[in-house]
Formats: structure tokens, sequence, C-alpha cells
């Protein structure tokens, strides 16, 4: 599969199960996602991907198998746990706070803040503010960077849903993660806005070495933009590799791909 | 023949507005604690009642079988109504809103039938009497310095400034610890506790402290309702303060907690003001009045204007 | 990480095409089989526990406590069922369901002791009353609600406060003293040995079975009950595959309201006293039923009453009846923590 060719795994995962009732969403999954990578998982619906990626970030909990971040493993830890070893995500309907404003919400983003804790508040008045400005600094940078700044004070309700993506990202961005898995990016996304992300895309892998996990079912974005794909179907990854040779395996064409193929080369 | 005559020379008596100021000024208290936990984190509490039972109780009985000073037994009495949060919490906040409104009604109910079973350790159905002997000390020592400026036999109002005091200071440190980053973590859990849990945040920690410190506020509010009536006796806590306390909520505004003494308020002299209607009723049929006034009062708010009068529309984002 | 119970995560396609197969596929006959060794298991421990009690109490008290038990469990279920049934359909916990026991309670003695009506006649009356009033906020209160996008704590408070206004409601016309129904509550039969049955409580338990016989048949073989299966599975599938979502609805409300109004009149005439709190002190044994058998199953909620009633009636045996409904509401707890989909484990994909 595709363990044997990824030298640097950040991301392992191993026979992942998981059952709902009588049924195996995941079926025994395995994939290396190497560092650095911007890699694609693609799939016809109802392979299994994003309950993939609920497993892997700790949000449903697995029957069977092995999930290993950077070599530990993370199995069935607890997302908030997951999401501070440096794995973070985002959701298919991305998931603002609408009820408080665009930098509150990259404010939220923030790590290691006292303030955040009741203990931290009482013990550490001055660190706990000087943590703020900080992150205030931090997220202002951020949000100009992803051209949000003039919203910066608005509701997050007021923001269109690709806005509602950017700030997703640009909120994760804020703690630094290493592993970025990104849910369907570009569905419903103005095709503008769509394209900035993945410009961010490969600005980040390129400044932090962030490496990318993004669900995409736009054959075109995910030829030219991913270094490997994982491949799935009924809850298998049924292939994985770079483009090129994914393009060419008989299962890939048979399960998904179809005329798409002689569309992409 | 006039078929509704107020009692107009009762309304006009100081002791009046001062009792139903001091009813009023407990449920804002107790009120404070549901407002953090519906409003500032969404947790459907309805057990409220139990940790007000639990602070009240332990209260007394450390005074009364333990012989404590009430210096002493407060803040320990108010440690034990947040470790009853956390001890209901650590089970009951995995459970989905509607499960949880269900449990903690039942938590509390069980504190109750607790409470009346107790035989001489919680007094039974009578309750608990005379923990109060230092209250009353102080309470005539106020009314001394209170006599200098003439108010001298106004018996209730030295509970009644203790209550709105303790009030405004709690309301002050709650808006306080509303502004930092971790009442900015709550907020967020009120909404999408699944994107703060994504950002690296211990959800169920925060959920824990918020319904800790319900707890202890709801403990406080005992403290002062068995003051008012010099007895702690299990009545005193049923399911019904807990849904009177929602409606004064509702009232106020979710989301405020300055709204939160505004709906009590209003909420209490008009439960007050019923007594002093001359209706043609027995005194129980003016009980089921007044409850049946909180009930329209739950109801039309949430059909009608459900942030309330002081909460705001964009605020009203409750998750469920 | 997450249990059944937490917020769930967003639907995605995977899942929702997993629902329809879940539907299609042979998942009845599967829950069948899962369930079976559940009922036998339930069984054989409810048999192991009332062997163990006579070891402990007697024959004779775990004979005339499982009678007692019965009897309450009787109109547990009825009550239960009415909650399960709106639980499964609109997903609403209906606070107020204990108080539309009480209203029949109290509209049977409007009928049969202030007017003199006999008592069956009376009972319709009653039972057609409460329907009717389950209609009616249907359509006053609930529909609205709903096209309005309210949200569960909106929906939960008004049926709290709705609870409080047809309990004082009546309290308010009625008073708060106890009434009773003209029913024989003094001649019993002796059944076996010494065990003792009311014969006001043995028509209880015959009326209240042969009704919820009448519900398990309307479920499983009448259209309309399949089409309130369906919706109580799964709502969006069903309005997708033609079903007339708001009558069924509607007839959701008939049916719960028809069975609190009789759980009330049987709870009136086995308890033999009622006050106003008759449904309120009811209602956390019904949630307790009805959490015990999955909430939104309504045969799991049947079985749940009964439980429940044997649970609460066998504790007498060791605590002092006072202790009883704490019985009732320790098991609501335990059970939320540790089974909250019930002892019959169905999965939801909610």
């Amino acid at each position: 599969m595709a363990s044997a060719a990824v030298s640097d795994p950040i991301l392992r995962v191993d026979s992942l199960v998981k059952r709902f009732g009588g049924l195996k969403a995941v079926d025994g999954a395995s994939v290396s996602v190497e560092r650095g990578s911007i890699t694609a998982v693609i799939g016809p619906n109802g392979a299994g991907k994003t309950t993939l990626f609920n497993l892997v970030t700790g949000f449903i909990r697995p029957d069977g198998g092995v999930i290993e971040l950077d070599g530990r493993s993370i199995y069935r830890h607890a997302p908030y746990q997951i999401a501070r070893c440096g794995m973070m995500r985002t959701f298919q309907l991305p998931k603002v706070l609408g009820a408080m404003t665009v930098l509150e919400n990259m404010l939220l983003g923030g790590a290691a803040n006292p303030g955040e804790r009741l203990l931290g508040l009482a013990c550490h008045p001055i660190r706990w503010r000087r943590r703020e400005r900080e992150l205030r600094a931090d997220a202002l940078e951020l949000l100009e960077r992803f051209r949000l700044d003039k919203h910066a004070s608005a509701y997050a309700a007021t923001l269109s849903g690709g806005q509602r993506k950017l700030l997703e990202m640009a909120r994760l961005l804020m703690s630094r993660p290493r592993l970025i898995l990104l849910d369907e990016p570009l569905a419903g996304v103005h095709p503008v806005l769509g394209q900035q992300l993945i410009e961010h895309m490969h600005a980040l892998r390129a400044e932090r070495g962030t490496t990318f996990l993004f669900i995409e079912h736009d054959m075109e974005t995910v030829m030219t933009n991913a270094d490997a794909i994982v491949v799935m179907a009924q809850g298998r990854v049924i292939a994985a590799g770079t483009p090129a040779v994914v393009r060419q395996e008989r299962k890939v064409i048979d399960a998904y791909l179809g005329s798409n193929a002689e569309d992409a080369s | 023949m006039s078929v509704l005559a107020f009692n107009l020379t009762a309304l006009a008596h100081a002791d009046f507005w001062l009792g139903a100021g001091i009813i009023a000024g407990v449920y804002s208290i107790f009120t404070l604690g549901l407002q953090m936990n519906v409003g500032f984190t969404g947790i459907f509490n309805f057990g409220q009642a139990g940790f007000m039972a639990i602070g009240a109780y332990a209260m007394a009985i450390l005074i009364l079988r333990f012989h404590w000073s009430p210096w002493a037994a407060l803040p320990v009495a108010t440690l034990c109504a947040m470790l009853a949060g956390l001890i209901v919490g650590i089970p009951a906040l995995r459970l989905s809103p509607d499960y949880l409104a269900m449990a903690t009604i039942a938590g509390a109910q069980i504190i109750q039938i607790v409470a009346q079973n107790g035989g001489t350790f919680t007094g039974g159905n009578n309750g608990l009497l005379g923990f109060d002997a230092e209250w009353q000390n102080i309470q005539l020592w106020m009314l001394g310095k209170l006599g200098k400026v003439g108010l001298g036999t106004q018996y209730a109002l030295p509970l009644f400034l203790v209550t709105w005091a303790t009030f405004l200071v709690l309301l002050g440190g709650l808006t306080v610890v509303q502004r930092t980053p971790w009442g900015r973590v709550l907020r967020a859990i009120r909404e999408e506790e699944d994107a703060v849990a994504a950002l690296g945040k211990n959800v169920f920690a925060y959920k824990l402290q918020s319904l800790a410190l319900a707890a202890a506020l709801g403990a406080v509010a005992g403290y002062l309702l068995s003051l008012n009536i010099s007895l702690v006796y299990p009545q005193a806590f049923s399911a019904d303060f807990t849904f009177i306390g929602f409606a004064g909520l509702v009232l106020g505004g979710v989301g405020s907690y300055a709204g939160v003494a505004l709906g009590s308020l209003l909420l209490w002299f008009v439960l007050e003001g019923v007594r002093f209607v001359e209706l043609p009723l027995a005194a129980d049929k003016v009980a089921a009045l007044q409850l049946l006034l909180v009930g329209l009062i739950l109801v039309l708010v949430m059909v009608l204007r459900p942030q309330g009068i002081l909460g705001k529309r964009e605020e009203m984002v409750i998750r469920g | 990480m997450s249990t059944p119970n937490a917020s769930p995560v967003d639907a995605s396609s995977e899942e929702r095409i997993l629902a329809t197969d879940r539907l299609r596929s042979g998942d009845a006959a599967l829950r069948l089989v899962a369930s079976l060794p559940t009922w036998v298991r339930l069984f054989v421990a409810a048999l192991t526990l009332a062997l163990l009690f006579a070891g402990l109490q007697g024959l004779h008290d775990v004979a005339q406590t499982t009678v007692n038990g019965l009897v309450t469990g009787t109109y547990f279920a009825l009550g239960a069922v009415g909650l399960a049934l709106v639980f499964g359909v609109l997903r609403l916990i209906n606070f107020a369901h204990g108080d539309f026991l009480t209203f029949a309670a109290y509209i049977a003695i409007l009928f049969n002791v202030t007017l003199n009506l006999p008592i069956v006649l009376a009972a319709v009356l009653a039972v057609t009353a409460t329907a009717a009033l389950a209609i009616g906020l249907e359509f006053v209160l609930w529909r609205p609600m709903r096209t309005r996008g309210a949200g569960a704590f909106q929906l939960l408070l008004i049926a709290i406060g709705l609870a409080f206004v047809i309990r004082n409601g009546i309290q308010l016309f009625a008073g708060s003293l106890p009434r009773s129904l003209h029913v024989n509550n003094t001649n019993a039969l002796n059944l076996v040995g010494h065990v003792r049955i009311g014969r006001t409580q043995l028509w209880v338990v015959l009326i209240g079975l042969v009704a919820l016989g009448l519900v398990g048949v309307l479920l499983s073989k009448t259209r309309i009950g399949k089409e309130m299966r369906a919706l109580s599975d799964n709502m969006q599938l069903a309005e997708v595959s033609g079903i007339d979502t708001r009558r069924v609805i509607l007839i959701t409300w008939i049916v719960a309201g028809a069975l609190a109004g009789l759980a009330g009149v049987l709870s009136a005439a086995a308890i033999g006293v009622v006050t106003p709190n008759l449904g309120w002190s009811l209602l956390l044994s019904l949630f307790a039923a009805s959490v015990l058998g999955g909430l939104q199953s309504a045969y799991g909620a049947l079985a749940g009453g009964i439980v429940l009633g044997l649970a609460e009636e066998w504790s007498t045996m060791f605590v002092d009846p006072s202790w009883k409904y704490a019985v009732g509401f320790a098991l609501l707890i335990v059970m939320l923590l540790v089974r909250p989909n019930g002892l019959f484990g169905k999965v939801s994909l909610r």
C-alpha cells in the first residue's frame, strides 16, 4: 500500500475500523501522510473520507486499528488533546462562532493563554494580559494575510460561506499546527476565494513546512495541487501515490474516475 | 360593590416591598448561576435548587451538629455545593441537553427526598432551626446603625441590604470574568463546542467549572433564603424553585447578567402583588394562580420574545 | 470520542447514505435479532432477582409486590409510550405530558363525580378530551414554533411552562384537596395464596394491557403506524419518500394524548386519590420508563414502564415506601449515565 512509499510519515493510520450498527463505514483503512506534503483524499460519496477525518481527529471513536501522529499513538484520544499535539482540522460546514466577532474568533484560536484558565486569571494577571496583546497582534496579522482584516469587528455570522472557510483556516493557524486537515475546503465557495485558500495552503507549506491533508471532489484542483493522492472507496484505501501513478491505477479508474481520467490528462 | 379590591394599605407598607425585595434578591443570585450555565455555557442545569439545598443544609448541619462558627461553615458549605456540582457534572455533562435536563431534575428531587428522610440529621420535614444565632447578632447591630438614620424599625432592611449587596458584588465579579479569555471560551462552547474542542480546549473541564460555579452561586442564594425564614427545610428547595428561576432568567434575558436582576424583580413583584389583590380565592388557589403566571411567563416569553427584555437577538443561538 | 449523545458531528454524505442503507437493508430483521437476546436477558434477570428476593423476603412479599408492580407498571407504560411516540416523531421531550394525565383524571372526576355519569362514559370523555387538548396544543403552539425554527431550549421551556399552566389551572378550578373517582376501591380478589389485587386494579391492568396491545398492533400492522415509525427513524427520509408528515404528527399527538388520558384515568382509579400534582409527580417516573426503553421506541417504553413499576414496588421490600420514588429517579440517572440508549440499546445516528 502507501505506507511503504512514505519515508517520513507525520500521520500513520493502519487497519482503522469504524462500524455504525451493522455497517462498516471505515473497513480497515491504512494510509501514511508524508511530512510537509499536500495530500488529497478522494473517493466516491460514502467512501468514508469524512469519517476517516473524524476518526483521526478524535471526533468519532474508532473500533480498531492504529493512529499515530509523529510516531506517537493518538488512538481514542480526545479531540482537544489531538489538536494540542499539532493536528487540527476544519469542518465541511465551517464552524465559526457567529455570535462573536471575527477578531474574537481568532483570539479563541490562540494557544497557551493563561487567561483561559481560572487559576491563570487569578494568579497571573499580568501574564495573561500580555498574552492577549500578543495574540491580538498575531490575529490581526493573519486576518490581513487572509484579507479579512476589514471584518475584524464584525460578527462572524455576517461573513459569506467562503469567508467563513478562510476564517476557520486563519483561526487554527493561530496555534501553528503541524498538520492541517481540510474537509472539502472548496465546497460551496466562490472560485476566487477558493483559489486564495489553495494559495494559502502552498504558501504555508513553503514557509512553515505545514503538512496538509484535504478532502476534495474537484479533480482538476486535486491533480494540479496535490503531491500525493489517497483514494478511498467503501471504507478502504484502494490506492495511494503521486497523481501520475494513481491516475493509471485500474481500480481507481474503475471505482471512481471513469471518463474523468481522459479529461484530466 | 367592588369585585377586585386592592389591599392598598398593605402595599404601602415598606415591609411588603422589602420582603418581596429579599425574595427577588435571593432569586437574582440563584439565577446568576443559571445564567452562567444556560446563557454563557449552554448547559441546561435544571437541578440548581438541589445545589442550593446542599449549601444550606451543609451550613446548618456544620453549625448545629458540629458546632462550627458560621464564618467557617459558610465557605466550607459552599465548597460542598461546588463538590456536588463536580459529582453531578462528571457523569451528567456528557449527556445531550434534553437528557441533562432530566438528569439534573431527577438529581435535585433525590436530594430533596434525602433531606426529607434524613431523620434528626437533616431535621426531616420540619427542617433545621437555630443556625442563625450569629446572623441575629449582626442584624441587631445593623438595626442599631440604621436607627441612627431613623430606620431602626425596618426589621427586614438588614437582610435586604445584605442580599442586594451580595448580588451586586457577584454581578460585578461575573461581568469581569465574562470579559476574560476564560469567559470567551465559555461563550464559544455555548454556540459551537466542536469548534472549541478542535482548537485544543478541554470543553468538558470548562463545563465542569461552569457548573461548580453555578452551584456555589446557588449555595449563596440558599444561605440568604434560609436566613430570611430562619429555617432550612426541604420544601423550600423544590423543583418549582428552579423553574421559577428560569422564568426570571428568560424574562430578563438569556445572556445578560444584569437582566437577571430585572427579570427576578419584575417576576417577584408580580407574584407577590397577586397576594394583595383581594380575589375571592382560597390560599391554595392563590398559590396556584402565582405558579400559573410563572408558566404563562415562560411560554409567552419563549414564544413572543425568546431573548427576553435585555437579551440580544443575535446571541439567541443556544445549541440544540 | 463522541458518545451517541454528544452533539452530532456534521452529517456527511457518507452517513446519510448509511442511514438509507440501514432502512432499506434487512436492518429491521437485524434489529429484531439483536433485541431478542435483550428481551430474554431482561426476563432472565428479572426472574433471578425475583428468586433472590423470594429467598430474602419470602415468596408472598415478592408475589404481592410483583402484582402491585404490574398495576403501577401498566399506567407507567401507557404514559411512557405516549412520551416515546412524541419524542420519536418530534424529538420533543414533552414535559407537559404528566399534566395530560392530571387533566384526564380531573375531567373524569368532573363527569363521573360532579355530573354523576357512569365511570366508563366519564373515562371515554376524559380520553377524548385529552386527545383534543394534545391536538389543540399542536395547532396553537408546537406547529407554529416548529415553523419558526424554535430551538430545543425554547421548546423545553415552553413545555415546562405549559406543564405549570395546566397543573395550576386545574388547581385553580378544582382546589388542591384530594379527590377520588367513584370506583370500588375496597373490594379485592384473592389470587394465589394471600396475594391480593383490588378489583379496580385488576380492571386497570386488563384495560391497560388491551390498550397497549392495540397500540402495538397500530404501530406494526397499520399503514399509519409504519409511517410513524418511519418518521421516528429519519424525518427527512420519510418526507422525501412522500409521507404526509403533518398528518402523521397530528395522529401521533392524538394517540399520545389518548394514551396519556387513559393513563391518567387508570392511575386515578388505581391509586384511589388524585391531587393536581398527580402527573407532575409521575413525570420523572415516566421519563425513567421511556429512557429505560430507549426514549424513541414505543415498545421499549412499554417494557420500561413495566420494569420501572416492578422496580419501584420491589424496592418497598427493602426500604421505606417513602423512598419508592427515589428508586425511580435513581434508576433514571443510572440509565442516563450507563446506557442512555435504553436497555435495548438502539444505536442512533443523530
